[in-house]
């Protein structure tokens, strides 16, 4: 009696503990499609980067995840800018030796009302997230949440017409406000270039280490049809305003795949520069 | 106490630059652990500072504070401890909390543990608790709840009867499990977001014997984990199963060892969603020979968790003064030979590949050993006394490294690479309280960075001083800028248990592993400073 009495605490332990097993039979998953919703806000996310920075390429992965879960209402671009994106020749040559760097990418990034100070970083419609403007990979989905939730401000619309023979770019963007905001309002339209497979130094386990030599670039900023802060668009617009800009591209001279290029356009408060809403074209 | 500071220099020639530094010429990792008894109590704490932890370092443990702290009471019957712990139940195959500070490993849990001995030979443990990760808090289910039972018992100490056996027998069992918050996961796969169904408690369950008859010993753990979801596995559903055995024999002059384990889909976290060496809750041990000889250890295996299955032998032979072999001062022998491949793995169906996210993943059979090789290595090692003040270790090596998989690269990025490893180690004894001690070294391979030629001297003034200076040099390398020398000047002073050591040079890049777990290091040029002490 005495030694049953010694060790029933444990025997306890060992029955409540088989109780904690959970067996999951099949089917292991329903198919699930995250379609925008339309009243609600879409989220630009920008992801400061470089071939250079040993811990981007988990941040590039875990940004291209949460574009795809939430598809249609969550854009991502790719900012290549700073000293971990220059390009590199002498060292695991020629992995590291293309340049992504723009002159939009070089003033966003340099723009201390970014606060870009280190690598990867990220800002979710340019607005702050727990007192911050722009963070690390890890509350980027919780930002985005945050920023998703919001009422959408405005309908955006890119209307694209390509001539292959002269490689020259139209681009028309239409905004149609659905609320009435304050302050003077930009847009900004800029070129993206999808599936560039070039090196990615790697410092992070689970994958190449300290190189991934054939990483996929996505969403790489090209560089902005009209500046890199854009241009005023509209003042005070009152719900129900419509406003139209139409932009030029010559794709000349350029070794970019137009295949794998898009249009991204998002509308900006001027002077706190948050986007209040973005759309993205299919490729060209 | 330890402190590893370092400061660090640009070397253009190994990819160092003042972009790479970021300016932090200076990184710092320490702690100091304190421990104090009273009676029946014991408390301690460890206090660690990473400011910013040394290159190679997770840079998540930036920062500083008290990760680790605990209050014990323990008398004959009862041992209990609030806080933190380190708990290990059999092999650790189960589970094993532990902390190796040359990799930044530390997944030790917080909570309560209660051991229970209520007659000899017989050892209950329960545990319940979060674990660490890096600095971040438990707060609202951020990671997994472990809980966990272990028992023990020594036969030869249990029945009276046993006691003057012959043999001694113990056996023991554990099962351990781990609650996750959240029943779905959605992950994109294909163009499609898919909704897993996922078990919020993960189980495990093993049972192991010890036997011991003569000069034998034979131990032998087996491990069984039910559907583990997780980014380590690409989110399949198939049951984890492991088993470790390992046979030894030993007498005056010889020993004999004879391991082999068989690892199924048994990686086992507390965050189904981390796939770097934190939240462990297992470990799963590894066969194959730990090298200390620099060019030894410059390919070194590293376990893989989804599926491995390997041997491991190894024979030690001393053969004593003056007989036919040993000559004059004896001679010693140890041969080791281990391989490590891939388990065969057969598809769920015609229509789901092998691994496939949202399935059973595979099916395998108990044993069933794959075509592809991980690992592999033969060596032996002759240890020679030559009179009263040399002494000299020779030590050849051929090992065969799969880096794609090891090291988790794509497959076909560095393939596998074949190398030839001599190494000659000699001591002389120049007086009671000075030695001078030389190593020469080469490595030869056709693959990677190609061949490698290594020399040191060390010169030991007991028991207080030593100097040294060691080179690598990667004379094979294909890049002839890379055709680099790897030096470093070492030098220490001990003082009764304090030890204080500084060296400069550069550093090769690589992987470290201690136990089968490893750590990258990346290249590095400066001067390293190591403070040890225990008062």
């Amino acid at each position: 009696m005495k030694t049953l009495f010694q060790i029933t605490p444990f025997l306890l332990i060992c029955v409540l503990g088989l109780q904690s097993c959970t067996k999951v039979k099949e089917p292991y998953y329903s198919v699930k499609s995250v379609y925008a919703d339309t009243t609600k806000r879409w989220v630009l996310l920008e992801d400061y980067t470089g071939h250079r920075c040993v811990n981007c390429a988990p941040a590039a992965k875990n940004a291209n995840t949460i574009q795809d879960l939430y598809q249609g209402q969550v854009f991502v671009i790719a900012v290549h800018a700073g000293d971990f994106a220059k390009p590199d020749p002498v060292h695991y040559p020629p992995y590291l030796s293309d340049d992504f760097r723009c002159a939009a990418g070089n003033d966003w990034n340099g723009y201390s009302g970014f606060n870009i100070d280190g690598y990867p970083k990220g800002m979710v419609n340019r607005r702050p997230y727990n007192g911050k403007i722009s963070f690390g990979t890890s509350e980027w989905n919780q930002a985005i949440q945050t920023a998703a939730g919001l009422p959408k401000l405005a309908v955006m619309t890119i209307h694209n017409t390509f001539n292959e023979q002269s490689r020259l770019l139209h681009s028309r963007i239409d905004v149609h406000f659905l609320a009435s905001i304050s302050g003077k309002i930009t847009l900004t339209v800029c070129l993206l270039e999808d599936s560039i497979y070039s090196g990615q130094l790697n410092n992070v386990v689970g994958d190449s280490m300290p190189i991934i030599k054939n990483f996929k670039f996505m969403h790489i900023l090209r560089g902005s049809l009209n500046g890199s802060f854009g241009e005023e668009m509209i003042n005070d617009p009152k719900s129900g305003d419509f406003s139209t800009k139409l932009y030029s591209f010559d794709f000349t001279g350029k070794s970019w795949l137009t295949e794998n290029c898009s249009v991204i356009a998002f509308i900006s408060d001027a002077e706190t520069k948050e986007v209040l809403h973005v759309v993205k074209s299919g490729e060209l | 106490m330890q402190a590893d500071a370092s400061y660090y220099l640009t070397d253009p020639k190994t990819g160092i630059t003042d972009s790479t530094l970021a300016g932090q010429l200076i990184r710092m990792n320490a702690f100091t652990e304190v421990n104090y008894s009273l009676g029946n109590f014991t408390a301690g704490l460890r206090f660690e500072a990473y400011l910013p932890p040394l290159t190679g370092y997770d840079p998540q443990y930036n920062g500083v504070g008290v990760p680790y702290w605990y209050v014990n009471y323990k008398n004959d019957y009862i041992d209990v401890t609030a806080g933190n712990f380190y708990e290990q139940f059999g092999y650790g195959m189960i589970l094993r909390t532990y902390q190796e500070w040359s990799l930044g490993y530390d997944n030790s849990l917080r909570g309560l543990r209660v051991k229970v001995m209520p007659f000899k030979g017989m050892t209950f443990k329960g545990v319940y608790g979060v674990q660490r990760y890096y600095w971040e808090p438990y707060k609202d289910f951020n990671r997994g709840i472990v809980k966990g039972f272990d028992a023990d018992f020594y036969l030869n100490d249990i029945f009276t009867s046993l006691k003057d056996a012959g043999f001694k027998l113990s056996l023991g069992g554990s099962f351990v499990s781990d609650y996750q918050q959240g029943n779905t996961k959605d992950i994109p796969s294909n163009g499609k977001i898919l909704s897993l169904k996922l078990p919020e408690n993960v189980s495990t369950c093993g049972g192991r014997f010890n036997f011991n008859l003569g000069g034998f010993n034979w131990f032998t753990e087996y491990a069984h984990k039910i559907n583990d979801p997780s980014a380590l596995n690409n989110y399949i559903y198939k049951n984890g199963d492991g088993l470790f055995t390992n046979l030894s024999f030993s007498k005056p002059g010889i020993g004999i060892s004879v391991m082999s384990k068989w690892i199924d889909n048994m990686g086992y976290k507390s965050d189904r969603t981390v796939t770097n060496n934190m939240l462990n809750i297992n470990y799963l041990p590894s066969i194959t020979k730990e090298h200390s000889y620099a060019l030894a250890s410059m390919y070194p295996y590293s376990t893989q968790p989804d599926g491995e299955v390997g041997i491991s032998g190894t024979v030690t032979i001393h053969f004593p003064k003056k007989s036919a072999i040993g000559g004059k001062n004896g001679l010693s022998v140890a041969a080791n030979f281990s391989q490590v491949n891939g388990i065969k793995k057969s598809q769920v169906n015609d229509t789901t590949i092998i691994g496939q996210i949202g399935t059973l993943g595979y099916t395998s059979s108990f044993y069933g050993i794959g075509s592809e090789v991980y690992y592999q290595d033969a060596n032996i090692e002759v240890t020679k006394k030559f009179g009263k003040k040399w002494k000299g270790i020779f030590t050849y090596l051929y090992q065969t490294y799969n880096k794609d998989v090891v090291e988790s690269h794509a497959p076909g990025d560095y393939g596998t690479i074949y190398s030839q490893i001599g190494i000659a180690d000699i001591a002389w004894n120049i007086t009671k309280k000075h030695t001078l001690r030389w190593e020469v070294q080469g490595l030869w391979t056709k693959q990677d960075k190609g061949n490698w030629v290594a020399g040191l001297v060390e010169l030991t003034i007991s028991p207080k001083w030593f100097v040294s200076l060691m080179d690598q040099y990667n004379y094979g390398n294909t890049d002839v800028s890379q055709r680099l020398n790897y030096y470093t000047l070492s030098a220490g002073y001990t003082h009764q248990s304090t030890r204080i050591s500084i060296s400069y040079g550069r550093q090769r890049e690589g992987i470290i592993c201690v136990g089968g777990v490893c750590r990258y290091v990346p290249a590095t040029n400066g001067i390293t400073m190591t403070i040890t002490s225990s008062f």
